[in-house]
């Protein structure tokens, strides 16, 4: 059985037993406040077997993959692939999560995409809300926004459609 | 017909177990010439050599091959036993029959036993056509060359110099002190550091045995072993340091002032200058990238009130030589650049030093008399945030290491200033504490409790100016908290370097770098202060990162090495070296382009190759490219290798 | 100057202005965009977070239809750069998942164009020179702040530019055209990018932070070179904080009369001495 150490170093191409838990990742983190778990902790969780610890934290899923975290570590530490390979690791598994209006979020996107080829912002976004249940979130800046003729309502669908979606399905 | 006696040790079970000794002795006693053939569990023990002494006595042996371990394990014993029993040591030869027969074919008895047949009938034949010959000795120029002058190049030349043994110590700075002269104060004593410095540089200026060369380098090192020649160019200083009193007039009426590098740029020096107020020698040396005179033959003041006419604006650079028998090299070290961190400020905020620039500040002959104030606005700072770890630790961005003296440094630092500025507030990042010496983490807990130097485990990630002040965004990692501090001073423990010159010293020293570029020990655990050319050792921190006491260490054990060295009046090495014959050699100079150790070269007089003894260590490159055939190396000419090649077909 | 052109889904809905604000800047510096023909969506923050398999063929659809064209491809959104570059690196530097993105694509990748972030192009492939003579309307009375956003320059290794916290690029475009920029300490600190529709609240934090900071910086407005960014800036904001892109100055400085059609489709008032 491969640990959860071997399986995250090689889904996002890093070593993070390399973590000495220096921390420039959390303060370099602009989300940090907001996370349950900061990053070298993630880091830390995974080096010693906690998967489950790992993959339940929110942290995983508000991070909005900046990447300046991996910029700053001294030990080029592929910090936002490893928050990627996480969220996947967590659907394959199906892991409690925590953030479950962003994995919506995540999982309507694609599935517009598998649709269209393209993201209509306007279909996408009343998908979303439906699913995600947040019907009344944003209404005045919608109404401005439509004000505006900022929206489009023909969503455009491209020719190769049917071969995407065999490639992505 | 040489008589040859051929010993075949059982070397305990290591060899016996796998080759059977029987059967060897019973072949190699039939071989033509060998007149005497015995084997024994141990030869290399006292009665194992006597029985060798004994047979060479009884037998009249010419010869003898001792069949056992590796040639650099006994080699020497065997040849100082066969000595002992009259026989001139180059008529002893080892054949390994261990570390290159029984250990590598365990699995293959029989094989075994036929390769050390085989082995041993080639080193007879071998044995059949050397030469009785004799160390090759030079005499030996009982000096010593010490490059560098700070701490550990004057330890070094002071204990030396102690022993009697005349010393050379060059520097390139105006005078002699290196990093530790630009320290306030010192860990863990908190010394001062000019106060425990200067009775060294008054010594070596005052030494008998020591000749210092001030604001000079070495141009060129030639020779070899025992007999060095270092060429040195002593930099114009466009002043006459003998003539001078040191005085120090022309400083004073000097109109140009520059910012000091001692200071490292906080403080400034005049064209004119001396590196500090107790410097040694205090006789001022001109900068010519600066001086209006040398530059647009304008001011010229300083000749004019000088009153014993030292100042010569027509002074050339001057080379010269000295004949040493040895080198140490103490060059010390140089700090990461805080204008190459991005993340801190890239050098333009001028609140964010590093630590000799903080030395400098609190040093009581520095730029501000030893007060602690914001560069920027010369405002007392209440905030002073200290980072460890800047680019060291850093695979990524910096160096691997760990310097080894930051966490103590900085603890000093902190504490000096709390010291200072009592009702101030200190905070240390830090990502580990290494406080290895003696009372050195006693020295660290004292901050935390006695100043209430605040420890906050983490990095930086980066800092920033606003409003007049430093904002550091760190971390806690202890707690996870975020930690936000409006600093006033931003104090860098850097990373140490070695010096941006030590490539080029290496090259003329012919001595090797490692990967970061601090010299190469030739062995990083049992032989730290030589390094791999022999007569060149080192000492300090251009060997690797390290605090004083180790430097000073390092100083000593060089210096004993040397004294080691010039222990004999002669210096002897093996005489298995290259020769020429010089009815074949065409003088085509192929043999001089080759050699590794610069130990050939072309007698042009006599049109034939010549080969330096002493520099060559029989390597047989010469031999190989020699066209005409003309090179042989001594007891292993083609002839002997071809005999031995017969016997392992 | 020819290049293929990949607008990116926002350029083709909420961020119409930056599309025809790029459009009309490039036809006046003598860029001619052809888009890409059929492109599909790179796949943004919600591929790579949940699907690394797919957001690759994403990446990599695209990159084949471009290597098909052999022009340099442009694109005036940071994420979209960001993505296809990372298709680029796979397709340059594991030979083995190249092979198996060329099968299934169907495709053989030559891989002889440049894919660029529409600000590098302007300064490196069109040059600055050329932009400072185009300007007819010199921006002087303007102080920006330029927002740099996270993408454009990181992770160094997929965007291949030298790692610097504080970059200068669109700094010094605005110069160019200009404007006075002003230091300040946020030019690649994190908007919350896709998380404005998720979690506004978290968005609108982070956002009033940066215009706080841009606000004390002494600029009059901000300047943005992704659509994402200019979104968030401008409307998860309480502070009425002009925030135009970068184009959309451009054109104003080089006089082009339907440059306001862009202006006039922010939600906050355009206030500014222009």
């Amino acid at each position: 059985m491969e640990s959860i150490l071997d399986i995250v170093n090689k889904k996002a191409d890093t070593r993070v037993e390399r973590c000495y838990q220096c921390g420039k990742c959390a303060s370099s983190c602009p989300m940090i406040k907001f996370f349950d778990v900061p990053p070298y902790k993630i880091i830390r969780l995974i080096t010693i077997g906690a998967k489950d610890s790992a993959l339940s934290a929110s942290a995983i899923w508000l991070c909005t993959s900046c990447y300046a975290c991996m910029t700053r570590c001294p030990n080029d530490i592929n910090i936002t692939k490893v928050m990627d390979a996480l969220k996947e690791i967590n659907l394959q598994e199906k892991a409690a999560c925590h953030e479950k209006d962003i994995l919506i979020f995540h999982k309507i996107f694609l599935g517009e995409i598998a649709r269209l080829g393209r993201i209509n912002e306007f279909r996408f976004v009343g998908k979303f809300k439906i699913k995600a249940l947040k019907l009344f979130q944003d209404l005045a800046l919608g109404l401005k926004m439509f004000k505006k003729g900022k929206f489009v309502f023909k969503a455009e669908k491209i020719n190769g459609i049917s071969g995407l979606r065999k490639l992505i399905r | 017909m040489k008589k040859i006696g051929v010993f075949i040790c059982w070397c305990g079970s290591n060899i016996a177990d796998v080759v059977s000794v029987d059967k060897v002795l019973a072949v190699i006693s039939k071989h033509p010439g060998v007149a005497h053939c015995e084997y024994y569990k141990y030869f290399c023990s006292e009665p194992g050599q006597r029985l060798v002494e004994d047979a060479i006595k009884n037998k009249s042996l010419d010869a003898i091959v001792i069949a056992a371990c590796s040639p650099s394990m006994h080699e020497a014993t065997f040849r100082k036993a066969a000595e002992r029993a009259g026989l001139n040591r180059y008529q002893c030869e080892i054949t390994n029959i261990r570390e290159q027969c029984s250990w590598v074919h365990r699995m293959k008895k029989g094989e075994a036993t036929q390769k050390a047949i085989d082995l041993i009938s080639g080193t007879i034949e071998k044995l059949k056509l050397n030469e009785s010959l004799q160390p090759i000795t030079t005499p030996v120029t009982k000096r010593a060359l010490v490059i560098g002058g700070g701490i550990t190049g004057m330890q070094a030349a002071l204990d030396i110099a102690n022993a009697g043994v005349e010393v050379v110590l060059l520097e390139r700075a105006p005078s002699v002190g290196g990093h530790m002269s630009q320290l306030a104060e010192t860990f863990p004593t908190l010394d001062c550091s000019q106060c425990i410095l200067t009775p060294r540089t008054v010594e070596i200026a005052q030494h008998p045995k020591i000749k210092l060369i001030t604001y000079a380098e070495l141009e060129e090192l030639s020779g070899y072993l025992g007999n060095y020649t270092a060429k040195i160019r002593k930099k114009a200083a466009y002043i006459d340091r003998v003539k001078c009193t040191g005085c120090g007039l022309c400083i004073e009426k000097c109109p140009k002032k520059i910012p000091s590098e001692f200071d490292l740029g906080s403080g400034q020096r005049k064209a004119v200058y001396i590196l500090y107020p107790q410097a040694v020698p205090n006789k001022p040396v001109i900068d010519p990238e600066n001086c209006m005179y040398l530059l647009e033959k304008k001011c010229g003041i300083c000749q004019k009130v000088c009153e014993v006419k030292a100042v010569d604006y027509e002074q050339k650079d001057e080379i010269i030589e000295e004949k040493v028998g040895c080198v140490v090299v103490a060059t010390g070290y140089d700090l990461y650049p805080v204008k190459d961190i991005a993340e801190y400020g890239n050098g333009r905020i001028k609140d964010v030093i590093d630590g000799l620039q903080f030395e400098r500040l609190n040093s009581a002959s520095g730029p501000t008399s030893g007060a602690i104030v914001r560069p920027s606005n010369g405002d007392v700072p209440k905030d002073v945030v200290f980072i460890q770890c800047t680019r060291s630790r850093d695979p990524e961005k910096g160096v691997s290491y760990c310097p080894g003296i930051c966490c103590m440094y900085t603890g000093k630092h902190a504490m000096l200033y709390k010291r200072k500025v009592p009702d101030g507030q200190a905070y240390v990042f830090y990502m580990d504490i290494r406080a290895p010496g003696k009372d050195y983490e006693e020295f660290i807990q004292r901050g935390i409790e006695e100043e209430r130097t605040l420890y906050i485990r983490g990095r930086v990630a980066r800092l920033y100016e606003e409003n007049g002040k430093v904002i550091v965004c760190g971390i806690d990692t202890l707690t996870g908290k975020i930690i936000e501090i409006k600093a006033d001073l931003v104090v860098l423990a850097t990373a140490m370097l070695p010096r941006a010159t030590a490539k080029d010293l290496a090259k003329k020293l012919n001595i090797s770098t490692d990967e970061y570029g601090f010299y190469r020990e030739a062995h990083v655990k049992l032989k730290p202060v030589q390094s791999n050319t022999m007569g060149i050792f080192l000492a300090g921190c251009c060997q690797g990162p390290k605090d004083i006491p180790y430097s000073v260490s390092q100083a000593g054990s060089a210096a004993s090495k040397v004294l080691a060295l010039f222990g004999s009046d002669k210096l002897s090495s093996e005489p298995i070296v290259a020769t020429v014959d010089e009815s074949l050699c065409a003088a085509c100079g192929v043999c001089v382009a080759n050699c590794p150790y610069n130990a050939r070269e072309i007698d042009e007089k006599r049109k034939v190759a010549v080969v330096k003894e002493m520099l060559c260590q029989g390597c047989g490159a010469c031999v190989a490219v020699c066209p005409n055939k003309a090179c042989q190396l001594k007891n292993m000419t083609t002839e002997q290798v071809m005999s031995i090649m017969k016997e392992l077909e | 100057m020819r290049a293929s052109y990949y607008p990116g889904c926002s350029l083709h809905g909420t961020a119409k202005e930056y599309d025809l604000s790029t459009r009309l800047v490039c036809k006046e510096l003598g860029v001619d965009l052809e888009e890409l023909p059929d492109w599909s969506c790179c796949g943004a923050s919600s591929g790579h977070s949940i699907n690394e398999n797919v957001s690759e063929i994403l990446s990599c659809r695209n990159i084949a239809i471009a290597d098909k064209k052999g022009l340099d491809l442009i694109t005036p959104c940071a994420a979209c750069f960001n993505r296809l570059k990372a298709g680029e690196k796979i397709l340059r530097e594991d030979g083995k998942k190249r092979q198996d993105l060329e099968k299934r694509l169907d495709f053989k990748f030559k891989g002889e164009f440049k894919i660029y972030h529409l600000l590098d192009y302007i300064i490196n492939a069109v040059t600055i020179k050329k932009v400072k003579d185009r300007v007819v309307n010199p921006l002087t009375r303007l102080k920006v702040a330029c927002y740099y956003g996270c993408l454009i320059n990181r992770p160094n290794k997929v965007t291949q530019c030298d790692y610097k916290e504080s970059p200068v690029e669109l700094d010094a475009l605005m110069e160019a055209i200009g404007c006075s920029v002003s230091e300040w300490s946020h030019k690649n600190e994190c908007c919350g990018a896709s998380l404005s529709l998720i979690r506004p609240g978290i968005v609108n934090n982070l956002v009033d932070k940066l215009i706080s900071t841009a606000k004390r910086s002494g600029a009059d407005v901000i300047v943005t070179a992704c659509p994402l960014c200019q979104a968030n800036l401008e409307m998860r904001q309480s502070q009425g904080f002009g925030v135009l892109n970068f184009t959309e100055l451009l054109g104003v400085a080089f006089a082009i009369k339907e440059i306001d059609e862009c202006l006039n489709k922010h939600l906050i008032a355009n206030t500014l001495p222009l």
